[in-house]
């Protein structure tokens, strides 16, 4: 076998690629814990009262979401030493994913929150939950199940972003690819093997999207949350409902 | 910041035109080879035999789930070591085209599903071929299900093509990392270039807005 793949055969090979893998991991896991939380908030103010709120928010979210993430790396790359934060260029690429994954998932999140039927707000609010509670224990409980299949989607997105890390010296799989074919002159194999990597580890992950896309198609057919004759068929047979409906 | 806003980048205005027009020549290209590869993958994904069907998801799969980074070295760095030299350019539109056709193949499925079964057996039943049935009878109505999501494919595609600067294609984003590197005007160069394409993705978006809203005229059309 020649030397192009027989480095492959290696351990320590694969414990370089698998910390590469690692770091890939890691940065996209603080940018989704980051940005879940950042994103709920800024789709809350896209849904504020206040039309000053609600119009900045649409400006960020309009604005981040029609640039390239390479553009918003570079200049978080090259613009927070700029204004004299000098960061490692891990926390500079997670600050980048972060800004641009907060504006995605705003909308993800506003449109999961809009698609709750207004009805479960007024009934809750009829039935004396202040507005705060309103949201907390009804509408966004619901809307989390929505959110879902396309939240996943969007990890994927971010995790393919990692990648572009690489070119800013981000210490992820993608550089420790190019490290190691510059040593072993093997781009075409180590390439291969890191785009196989990224394929094993995202595929299920997208399966997994569309699975949950299919659920949801199925458990909510024409709005679960919709009064429904159908719903009353078990009664006028004499069976005893369950007080939660679907469940 | 000295004079008017964004002076370097008027100053030295010819970076950015020729950044911006290799940018429009890539993008274009890519999509009109994406959806020429996209509906031969999209076709083959539908078809009888269960083998070309498997095949043609084994590459959707594997080229939508792998960073286009990945695809764009590949062309570039280890292709010209069996021999296959490529320019830059013209990686980055094999690359973006290569990762994109995957995307446009599932849209064109979801399209073509969405048709339903009925039209496909009533063309069989009504003598046409299974081609002649796919090209006069779902395709028609398929388009106008798959127009939007593939101009919102094109305005994403413009996006990932800033990717194709790291491997010196001289696009918008290249051009404006070489103004950055000779003035060192981050705000000012990097800001431009983020508004050159956020006209660019924002005339798109209003284009696919459009096309939506016709979309839906002519489904409706078809429907009844």
């Amino acid at each position: 076998m020649s030397r192009e793949w027989s480095v492959f055969l290696d351990s320590t090979t694969w414990i370089w690629l698998g910390g590469g893998l690692l770091v890939t991991i890691r940065v996209a896991a603080v940018v989704v814990a980051i940005s879940l939380v950042t994103g709920t908030l800024l789709a809350l103010v896209r849904l504020s009262r206040f039309a000053a709120l609600r119009w900045m928010a649409i400006a960020y979210i309009d604005t981040i979401r029609s640039i390239p993430v390479f553009l918003i790396i570079m200049f978080t790359f090259f613009g927070l030493p700029g204004i004299g934060l000098e960061v490692s260029a891990a926390v500079s690429v997670t600050i980048a994913l972060t800004i641009y994954a907060t504006a995605l998932i705003a909308e993800i999140v506003r449109a999961g929150i809009v698609a709750v039927p207004k009805g479960q707000v007024e009934a809750s609010r009829t039935l004396g939950l202040g507005r705060v509670q309103t949201f907390c224990y009804v509408v966004f409980p619901q809307a989390m199940r929505m959110m879902v299949p396309p939240l996943v989607g969007q990890y994927i997105i971010l995790i393919k972003h990692t990648s572009i890390g690489a070119v800013v010296g981000l210490d992820e799989l993608l550089r420790r690819a190019v490290i190691l074919y510059n040593g072993y002159q093997n781009p075409a194999q180590a390439l291969l093997v890191v785009a196989v990597i990224y394929f094993v580890f995202l595929y299920p992950l997208s399966i997994l999207s569309r699975k949950l896309e299919l659920k949801d198609l199925r458990a909510a057919p024409s709005g679960a949350n919709e009064f429904s004759l159908d719903r009353l068929k078990p009664v006028m047979a004499g069976a005893p409902v369950s007080p939660v409906p679907g469940r | 910041m000295t004079g008017y806003p964004f002076k370097t980048v008027f100053d030295h205005w010819e970076f950015i035109g020729r950044g911006l027009l290799v940018t429009i020549e890539i993008s274009a290209l890519s999509l009109v080879l994406s959806i020429a590869l996209g509906l031969l993958l999209g076709v083959l994904r539908v078809v009888p035999s269960r083998l070309v069907r498997g095949l043609a998801g084994a590459y959707v799969e594997f080229f939508r789930n792998i960073p286009p980074l990945v695809h764009l070295f590949f062309l570039f760095y280890a292709l010209p070591r069996i021999g296959i030299v490529f320019s830059s350019f013209m990686c980055g539109v094999i690359g973006l085209t290569m990762y994109h056709a995957g995307f446009v193949a599932e849209i064109l499925r979801a399209g073509i599903e969405a048709v339903g079964r009925n039209q496909m057996e009533g063309g069989r039943a009504l003598g046409f071929s299974y081609l002649g049935t796919m090209r006069h009878v779902v395709m028609p109505q398929a388009v106008w299900v798959v127009l939007p999501p593939l101009g919102n494919l094109f305005i994403s595609l413009v996006k990932t093509s800033a990717l194709v600067a790291t491997i010196g294609a001289g696009d918008l984003m290249y051009e404006a990392e070489i103004l950055h590197e000779r003035t060192f005007r981050i705000f000012e160069v990097f800001g431009f270039a983020g508004l050159v394409y956020m006209t660019l993705s924002l005339l798109l978006s209003g284009v696919v807005h459009r096309l939506e809203s016709y979309a839906q005229v002519r489904r409706q059309g078809h429907v009844a």
